[in-house]
């Protein structure tokens, strides 16, 4: 695969971000057919909740810590990369999130090409923005109401 | 004193903007206005909805302690925050409006989005 420009790769992704940011992602529809232990897909729908509110935090935290005095390009780009790639499958094997599966193939690419911590900035702060929206769709799927009530007559 | 003009669900309320305490929030509300967005619904810290924003605010601009009618923005998740009753927050939160007209309605939409989560949310700023 040839690996695309950094700038496409944050156009793609920001391309994507506006355009479910009012209509589901098609990723929801995916997610909830995936059946998890059981023969049940609760357990995919509160996971991929969870693992994608994660990685919302573990991203923000290496966006503030590029802001940081004499901080390593490298040592940034590797600690990305290694988180990333290790959500990208759970993505893709367990919550069927198809389209932010391929995203973040892409980013991957895109992140070992960057040569400057403003880039790096660029690139992690754009799918910050796209994974936080993901996190809130998947949010909108689980009853809380009904979840919360059924659990207090336990 | 610029008013933020809010449509939640059939309700609608008004916000005072705080643009000396929090210039910059205010200014990028101003560029990305009306600002759409789903409300989802705090799970922990009660009353509070919240929704996306499409943007960074990495200064600290006015951070308090929100009380109920409060709007923040937090930059951990770029997600504007409406504290609409009693509520326990985590701290200090960049405080940017506070809504000073029907309050009661928003009350009311922003209570049943805990049963009904992605209520339709608009925010207007009127010069």
């Amino acid at each position: 695969m040839t690996p695309m420009s950094i700038d496409r790769v944050i156009k793609s992704i920001r391309k994507e971000r506006e355009r479910i940011w009012l209509h589901r992602s098609e990723d929801i529809g995916t997610m909830k057919k995936r059946i998890g232990s059981m023969k049940q897909n609760f357990t995919t729908v509160m996971y991929a909740d969870t693992d994608t509110q994660s990685m919302v935090k573990y991203l923000y935290n290496l966006r503030e810590t590029s802001k940081m005095k004499g901080v390593h390009l490298g040592t940034l780009k590797q600690a990305a990369i290694l988180f990333l790639e290790f959500d990208r499958r759970r993505a893709t094997v367990y919550y069927r999130l198809n389209i932010t599966a391929k995203l973040l193939d892409k980013f991957i690419e895109a992140l070992k090409q960057v040569k400057s911590i403003k880039r790096y900035q660029a690139l992690i702060g754009e799918l910050l923005l796209y994974i936080g929206k993901i996190n809130y769709w998947i949010d909108l799927e689980i009853p809380w109401n009904r979840l919360a009530k059924a659990f207090k007559k336990q | 004193m610029s008013k933020l003009l809010i449509n939640i669900g059939k309700e609608t309320a008004r916000a005072d903007l705080f643009e000396k305490e929090a210039p910059k929030t205010c200014k990028l509300l101003k560029k990305y206005s009306p600002l759409d967005g789903l409300l989802n619904h705090a799970k922990i810290c009660d009353h509070e909805v919240f929704f996306q924003a499409p943007f960074f605010i990495d200064e600290k601009e006015n951070p308090k302690i929100p009380i109920p009618g409060d709007i923040g923005f937090w930059n951990v998740r770029q997600t504007i925050c409406i504290w609409y009753d009693k509520m326990e927050p985590l701290g200090p939160t960049n405080l940017f409006a506070r809504i000073t007209e029907n309050l009661e309605g928003f009350q009311k939409d922003a209570r049943n989005t805990w049963s009904k989560q992605g209520t339709k949310i608009r925010f207007q700023v009127l010069d």
